[in-house]
């Protein structure tokens, strides 16, 4: 990292005034008790006993032999407690907000993997939750609103723009400006102004460090190749960063491609997108030639935001990761295909790496070992899955 | 370098012991040639300066009325390109200095050097840049001095402890935000002690276009969310409603 919150010439703290002296107390505190032994032994202490990790590392046999490359790993993000890995990243920033005296907590959600998260651990530790997610996904969503509404939390629709992601994200923003005093803004991914990418990568890390003592269990080495779905990117940078300094282990993320790269209807940051600045930082966005985002489009909520995180985007442009683009159809196809190989249900975001594993085993050799990030499970995707096979399972 | 004429107009309201009155409108909602009527009707009214909003299609920082006025303004099909020819076309008929508020991703993308050779040649003199805070000031603060355009600094409720720190490093103005104070007299003062600059104050106009005397301690006030929404309901009549509402503001100001 070049200075503080800087990936290359990615990141910064590109935010309203009103925020700054919230985002350098942040920074402060986070700079503390990252340091302090006592409060990560509390972090990885919930990890295990509530979140359920460490998560498995399972040697995907069947998947294997039948696409006839390399050896195929799924780290089980989806086991953890509510589903999926974003509550890794909860569980750390709660245990900050609680250290900063912050007594309510707001988030943004996409797919409301995240916003069950933070209404979950909210609901442990007794603070006032508010999650705000786009009108457009509460409709694709419903169940996870009802999850979120369940554990207490106040669930606020987002009218403005598009309804999705980027929108929740803009009313999160100024949610927090004008309750700055009393309020902990839990982003949900690695994105945002400085220290969230850092912060929250720190948090997901933990699934690349476990990956690679699991693998290094079974099979004495390092993988050849890890696959993982990007939208902001916070599993991805979770299931990378251990790998990164380990030059041999190829780093692919998988993002969406909506109805195809070639169309207006997509979610392809890195593939199609420009270096701009928003959302708190410069990096990769989906815009037009006069700088306005993009209306983004995919079948997965979690990865329908027209930016990426800013330490992808330097990973990107230093080579040293590569990202390919999977659309709604490969995707669905993946979920199914996984479903009936293995048993395993994973959400549509996951489905989304299934998919380039696919593509990309075949090419690898029989020794070679791969390992792909199931960032979540399937269950909360079934009606709308049934629904793109034109199947009705409401009435 | 020629002077900056945002400095030589507040320097004279502050010789004539005066506030300055700031108006701020969405350019292009409604069409720039409306943008451009309102414009001349608040400059032939009383208006010091004007800000014109560039619309954005996330304009995280601003309220729900300036939001709507930026996507009807998108709507309506607004571009910078198109906001810098519609000055060109202002600049024959009034010299009244003229800033842009804007997010950075617009001049990030239009691209830092034309962006303020084109603000120089289309007597833009100022911008105002919500998303860009003192720490990330270096992003565009060697384009702008280079075309002697004003980057303005904010400060706000929340900048305590920061504000000398900005105040030193401002430009032309410091624009205080009030949103959501009931009573901004105390912080404006703050922000008085701690700049030499003139600290212009975002003001709704009912909190002072009765009563005078409650204008809170400023050099000047910046008028946004009434204007906005009263030029959204009079559409075809809005210049002439504008210019009124300045006017009116004006004589309040000056009661004062």
């Amino acid at each position: 990292m070049s200075k503080a919150g800087r990936f290359g010439e990615f990141g910064g703290q590109y935010v309203p005034e009103t925020v700054m002296n919230a985002v350098n107390e942040l920074e402060a505190a986070y700079n503390k008790y990252s340091r302090d032994p006592e409060f990560w032994a509390e972090y990885r202490r919930l990890c295990c006993e509530y979140a359920g990790r460490p998560s498995l590392l399972y040697y995907a046999e069947k998947m294997t032999k039948d696409l006839g490359g390399c050896k195929i790993y799924l780290k089980r993000e989806d086991l953890n407690h509510t589903g999926a890995h974003k509550i890794n990243n909860v569980l750390g920033q709660i245990l900050l907000a609680k250290r900063m005296g912050k007594k309510r907590i707001i988030a943004e959600t996409g797919a409301g993997q995240h916003g069950v998260a933070t209404a979950t651990v909210c609901a442990l530790f007794g603070l006032e939750c508010e999650i705000f997610m786009g009108v457009e996904d509460i409709e694709r969503q419903r169940l996870n609103v009802y999850r979120m509404e369940l554990l207490g939390a106040k669930v606020t629709g987002v009218e403005s723009g598009t309804g999705t992601l980027k929108d929740a994200v803009n009313e999160a923003m100024r949610n927090w400006c004008m309750n700055i005093d009393t309020t902990f803004y839990l982003i949900g991914s690695a994105m945002g102004p400085h220290p969230y990418p850092t912060m929250v990568r720190d948090f997901q890390k933990i699934i690349s460090e476990e990956a690679k003592a699991q693998l290094m269990e079974k099979e004495g080495r390092l993988p050849d190749c890890v696959v993982a779905c990007v939208g902001g990117g916070s599993n991805a940078i979770g299931a990378f960063y251990d790998f990164i300094p380990d030059e041999s282990v190829r780093l692919v993320g998988a993002e969406a491609a909506g109805k195809g790269v070639e169309t207006a209807l997509h979610a392809a940051t890195v593939a199609k997108g420009d270096v701009g600045i928003f959302h708190g930082m410069k990096s990769y966005f989906l815009q037009n030639e006069e700088g306005q985002i993009a209306p983004v489009y995919s079948i997965s909520a979690g990865l329908d935001y027209p930016g990426v995180g800013p330490e992808h985007a330097n990973l990107y442009k230093t080579g040293r990761a590569s990202y390919v683009p999977v659309t709604d159809e490969e995707a669905v196809c993946a979920l199914e295909y996984l479903s009936r190989t293995e048993g395993i249900i994973p959400a549509i975001e996951s489905a989304h790496a299934v998919a380039a594993a696919k593509q990309l085993a075949p090419t690898m050799s029989l020794d070679e070992i791969m390992i792909i990030c199931l960032s979540g499970r399937g269950d909360k995707d079934m009606q709308q899955i049934a629904k793109y096979r034109g199947v009705n399972i409401n009435d | 370098m020629t002077k900056n004429r945002i400095d030589a107009v507040l320097a004279q309201c502050r010789a004539e012991g005066r506030k300055a009155l700031i108006p701020y409108i969405t350019a292009g909602d409604g069409g720039y040639a409306l943008t451009e009527e309102i414009v001349l009707a608040m400059a032939g009214s009383g208006a010091d300066l004007i800000v014109l909003g560039v619309p954005f299609s996330d304009p995280i920082a601003e309220a729900p009325t300036v939001q709507k006025a930026s996507e009807r303004a998108l709507a309506a099909g607004t571009t910078l390109a198109g906001i810098f020819e519609m000055m060109g076309r202002i600049r024959e008929k009034t010299d009244i200095p003229v800033l842009l508020m804007m997010y950075l991703n617009t001049i990030f993308r239009f691209g830092k050097e034309r962006f303020f050779s084109r603000c120089r040649e289309c007597g833009v003199e100022g911008v105002i840049v919500p998303d860009m805070p003192f720490e990330e000031k270096e992003e565009i603060r060697a384009e702008a001095e280079a075309c002697g355009v004003h980057s303005i600094s904010l400060v706000t409720a929340a900048s305590a402890g920061r504000i000398r720190m900005i105040a030193g490093e401002a430009r032309g103005f410091l624009y205080a935000v009030t949103a959501g104070l009931e009573k901004p007299s105390s912080f404006l003062e703050q922000v008085q002690e701690n700049a030499s600059l003139p600290v212009i104050a975002e003001l709704p106009a009912s909190d002072f276009t009765h009563a005078p005397e409650q204008i809170p301690p400023c050099d000047g006030i910046l008028l946004s969310n009434a204007l906005v929404e009263l030029i959204r309901q009079s559409s075809a009549d809005s210049p002439a409603a504008a210019g009124r509402f300045v006017k009116a503001v004006r004589a309040a100001m000056n009661l004062q």
